[in-house]
């Protein structure tokens, strides 16, 4: 065969870097992401070297700009079973500075320079800030540019475990989640890129009276909302995972609809759209200033120059708290870091994603085999952090091999962590900012930012065109902590 | 292949798929098979392409089997037992003959996973179906299998990682001066490719075969986990100083990953174990590197071609297993029958623990990703220091 493998565990050639250079994507992080290479079970320790002098020499990224990817632990392929014998208890320690690697890949912001001036920015390129961008264009309003501070997919809307679920507990989500999960079923057709959508079904376990207690009035609303909800007991839930340890589960909530994307190509694929359309999308570009005046934004300052605009949305995350800041604006969220991590790839045995409420574990099995989870930690301090930990392998191994047993022998291949934009009742923070006319806020999804964007992005892209008024821009207003008026939402998981 | 045991040991037997293959007690599942004459151990995850032993130090995947039910574990390592059950994975009906390769040929160049089929209704569900049920290498493994030991804490005064030749030569020329100067001098080694484990300078502990998995940071302190047999040990000392080395890279030629092709690390290895290669073996790369291989495949009767030094390498060929390189030497086309390419390619150098405990790291056209360190060895991080082939300034 005349294929030049250049990853071997992911079969990548040279072509798909080919591909990727074509499509804007020079960076290793964005080149690691679009063509796969690096993510198997060697974690890049045969290719990433090769790769980065290709692109030295192929595609003419200079020596000083090519930073390796993130080198994830562990360093080998390790049974979870070694980890889950540490005492977790025992690794702690605060918080570990927050490095931003942004400024060593200024390089690869786009050649041309920044717009003057826009009708819409939008500081944010994860999802939430592309799906508006995409919306936006598609109903008519061009003039948008998203500005981005590193690479697509270098936040939270990257390092998800993508589960995507209508199973909520209030009325406005559900119907959010439905929509979204329409708009993924389309998305490849409309934009080109498939996203894997995998409807194997969410299953939520419960072991206590108290959590048992909130499936079952959970479930109730679901199928007052037309989800296929059912409960199950402990033998009907096991049914479904043949492979799991049910012990000591009282109650299962199970939606057969509910399922799993893979997030990266929704970032390419609205980013591209939105460009296609007419839309800015710069990356590379980071935010240093607002400008306000008499009430109203007027302008954005950043790395590449002063874009005036009409209306800035911060579209953020974790790090919208900071970017209102800038402003003056004074936002509630808090970001708080999420671990999760990904096993060797196995053939498939696991359908749904299952979640034991009580522990917090989360596990499906990715489109390539690989179990994928996360578990959150109580303990977790509120803050910017993307480190990994030893003690998440540790917890997550105990929580994993207590449900499957045999996990224990699975081998971790890597972990990696991301940030939870944390509000006071685990609802988003959207539309109008009060005293700043022109500022709007799109941020606080609390780790389902990537299952509420595409229904949040296009209600919003319709509203800021004049279309209808979705009422989540008045119950998820900013100003409801000033009146407290909390929207509480308490299916969470982590 | 006539390679026979002559060991002096009683011989053993493994068993592949249900056949018999005769085997040394302790010496590696990948040798044994190679012994035997086995040269596809596995089927790569996506076209189904063969692999065989490539590497040999658990740093590429090529090698991967299922071995008493536990699934993709390292035949280039993991020591023969009599009894032992192997199982090559991923494969429609078997890897010797997988009709799953026929991914590989229809899509000559690549497929676009991200393209293909997109929006198409019908066509692209049925795609992610497929794709779902060809996902995965191995299967989940049998049984949990035996319990690991409790984790373990240890705090130390200097830990260095790596006792191959530039951990060695560090530790007798430094250890009296540069980052040992100051106290705390209580020096500990993990020796992760240790050859000799005996004490250097007498004080120090030395860990045979421990191996560092990960350096965290637990506020500004580092931990390590370093992994010891059965156990994981979290270590957390004072100064960090890595000799890690460099390891081999995956070679820029098509059919790089045809079974019969392999570094000169991995040939030396087998030739250890009085296995060879191959009968007629073409030998590339670094100069030096490349006569001590040849030279010892010679030691075996292998039937050793040298690429000359201004011959680059075009392509490897073959189905399931080498069976012609072709090179290019002034201008012209030249092609040699042998069924081993052992190759002394570049190693680039191993930066992801000092990446991990925050260095700088710096590329270096024609090497890689190197730790950057002062004169002394000192990274940008001040517990932290780096010497050999792993930092900017070795070599």
């Amino acid at each position: 065969m005349s294929k030049l493998i250049v990853c071997a565990c992911e079969d990548v050639t040279e072509a798909d870097l080919q591909t990727a250079v074509r499509h804007g994507y020079r960076d290793i992080e964005s080149v690691k992401r679009y063509t796969g290479f690096g993510t198997g079970f060697c974690q890049g320790k045969l290719c990433l070297t090769q790769i980065a002098q290709w692109l030295h020499s192929q595609a003419q990224v200079p020596a000083a700009d090519l930073a390796p990817f993130t080198p994830r632990p562990p360093l080998q392929p390790t049974e979870l079973g070694l980890y889950a014998a540490l005492d977790p208890e025992r690794s702690r320690g605060g918080l570990s500075p927050f490095e931003s690697r942004a400024d060593a890949l200024a390089g690869f912001a786009p050649a041309d320079p920044l717009p003057s001036k826009c009708a819409v920015a939008i500081i944010g390129g994860g999802i939430l800030g592309l799906s508006l961008a995409y919306h936006l264009a598609k109903r008519g309003q061009r003039d948008v540019v998203v500005l981005e501070e590193a690479y697509l997919c270098g936040g939270a809307s990257g390092r998800n475990g993508g589960g995507v679920r209508a199973q909520w507990n209030t009325a406005t989500n559900i119907r959010l989640a439905k929509r979204s999960l329409a708009l993924m079923e389309a998305f490849a057709g409309e934009l080109g890129l498939n996203v894997w959508l995998r409807r194997g079904g969410y299953l939520f376990l419960a072991k206590s009276a108290r959590l048992a207690e909130r499936l079952q009035r959970a479930a109730d609303l679901h199928q007052r909302h037309g989800l296929r909800t059912e409960l199950r007991s402990a033998d009907g839930a096991q049914e479904l995972v043949p492979d799991l340890d049910l012990q000591g589960v009282t109650c299962a909530a199970w939606n057969p609809d509910d399922g799993v994307v893979f997030p990266w190509p929704f970032l390419w694929g609205y980013a591209q759209g939105a460009r296609r359309l007419g839309a800015r999308v710069d990356t590379f570009t980071r935010v240093t200033g607002i400008d306000v005046a008499r009430g109203r934004v007027r302008a954005i300052h950043t790395s590449r120059g002063k874009l005036a605009c009409d209306v800035a949305v911060i579209a953020a995350g974790a790090w919208s708290p900071s970017v209102a800041a800038l402003a003056g604006v004074t936002l509630p969220n808090v970001p708080r870091r999420h671990e999760i991590l990904s096993c060797e790839p196995l053939k498939p045995f696991l359908g749904p994603l299952v979640s034991v409420l009580d522990s917090g574990l989360y596990v499906s099995q990715s489109m390539r085999g690989e179990l994928v989870g996360g578990l959150g930690d109580p303990d977790e301090p509120a803050g910017l952090n993307q480190r990994a930990s030893l003690r998440f392998l540790s917890r997550f191994g105990q929580a994993l091999i207590e449900l499957m047993p045999r996990a224990r022998a699975v081998k971790v291949v890597r972990q990696w962590a991301g940030c939870y934009d944390v509000t006071p009742d685990n609802s988003p923070i959207l539309g109008e900012t009060p005293g700043v006319a022109g500022l709007l806020q799109l941020s606080g999804f609390v780790g389902h930012g990537v299952m509420m964007a595409p229904a949040v992005g296009e209600a919003m892209g319709a509203w800021m065109t004049g279309g209808e008024r979705d009422e989540i821009f008045d119950r998820f207003a900013l100003s409801r902590f000033a009146e407290g008026r909390l929207e509480r939402e308490d299916l969470i998981i982590g | 292949m006539s390679d026979s045991i002559d060991s002096g040991q009683p011989p053993a037997s493994i068993e592949l798929e249900g056949r018999a293959i005769p085997a040394i007690p302790g010496e590696p599942v990948g040798v044994a098979l190679w012994r035997a004459g086995e040269r596809v151990l596995s089927r790569s995850g996506k076209y189904h392409r063969p692999r065989g032993l490539q590497c040999m130090q658990e740093h590429c995947a090529s090698c991967l089997v299922r071995i008493d039910g536990v699934p993709n574990r390292f035949a280039c390592t993991t020591p023969c037992a009599d009894g032992m059950k192997v199982e090559r994975q991923n494969a429609f009906p078997n890897a010797a003959r997988d009709v799953l390769r026929a991914i590989d040929w229809c899509f000559p160049k690549t497929f676009n996973h991200h393209e293909l089929l997109a929006g198409v209704p019908v066509a692209a569900r049925v795609m992610a179906k497929v794709a779902r049920q060809l996902s995965g290498l191995g299967r989940l493994p049998d049984a949990p299998g035996a319990p690991f030991e409790p984790g373990q804490d240890l705090r130390v005064g200097t830990l260095v990682v790596g006792l191959g030749r530039s951990g060695r030569a560090w530790l007798r020329t430094s250890a009296a001066d540069g980052p040992l100067a100051d106290p705390p001098r209580d020096l500990f080694v993990d020796a992760t490719d240790a050859v000799d484990a005996a004490p250097l300078a007498g004080n120090e502990r030395v860990w045979p075969s421990a191996r560092a998995l990960g350096v965290y940071l637990e506020g500004a302190a580092p931990v390590l986990a370093v992994r010891r047999g059965r156990a994981l040990w979290r270590v957390r000392p004072t100064k960090l100083i890595l000799c890690v080395g460099s390891r081999a890279q995956l070679l820029p030629f098509a059919g790089n990953d045809l079974p019969g092709v392999m570094t000169d690390a991995a040939a030396l290895l087998l030739v250890k174990h009085g296995v060879r290669p191959g009968q007629r073996a073409l030998v590339a790369g670094d100069a030096a590197r490349a006569a001590s291989v040849a030279e010892a495949l010679r030691g075996l009767n292998v039937d050793v071609t040298m690429l000359a030094p201004a011959a680059r390498l075009l392509r490897a060929e073959g189905g399931h297993r080498l069976r012609r390189a072709v090179g290019v030497t002034s201008g012209a086309e030249v092609a040699w029958r042998v069924d081993a390419l052992v190759v002394a390619g570049p190693r680039a150098p191993a930066f992801e623990l000092a990446e991990q405990a925050g260095a700088q790291i710096a590329f270096v056209p024609g090497r890689g990703f190197a730790v950057r360190t002062d004169a002394r060895g000192q990274t940008s991080v001040p517990w932290l220091w780096a010497f050999g082939s792993c930092a900017e300034s070795g070599c």
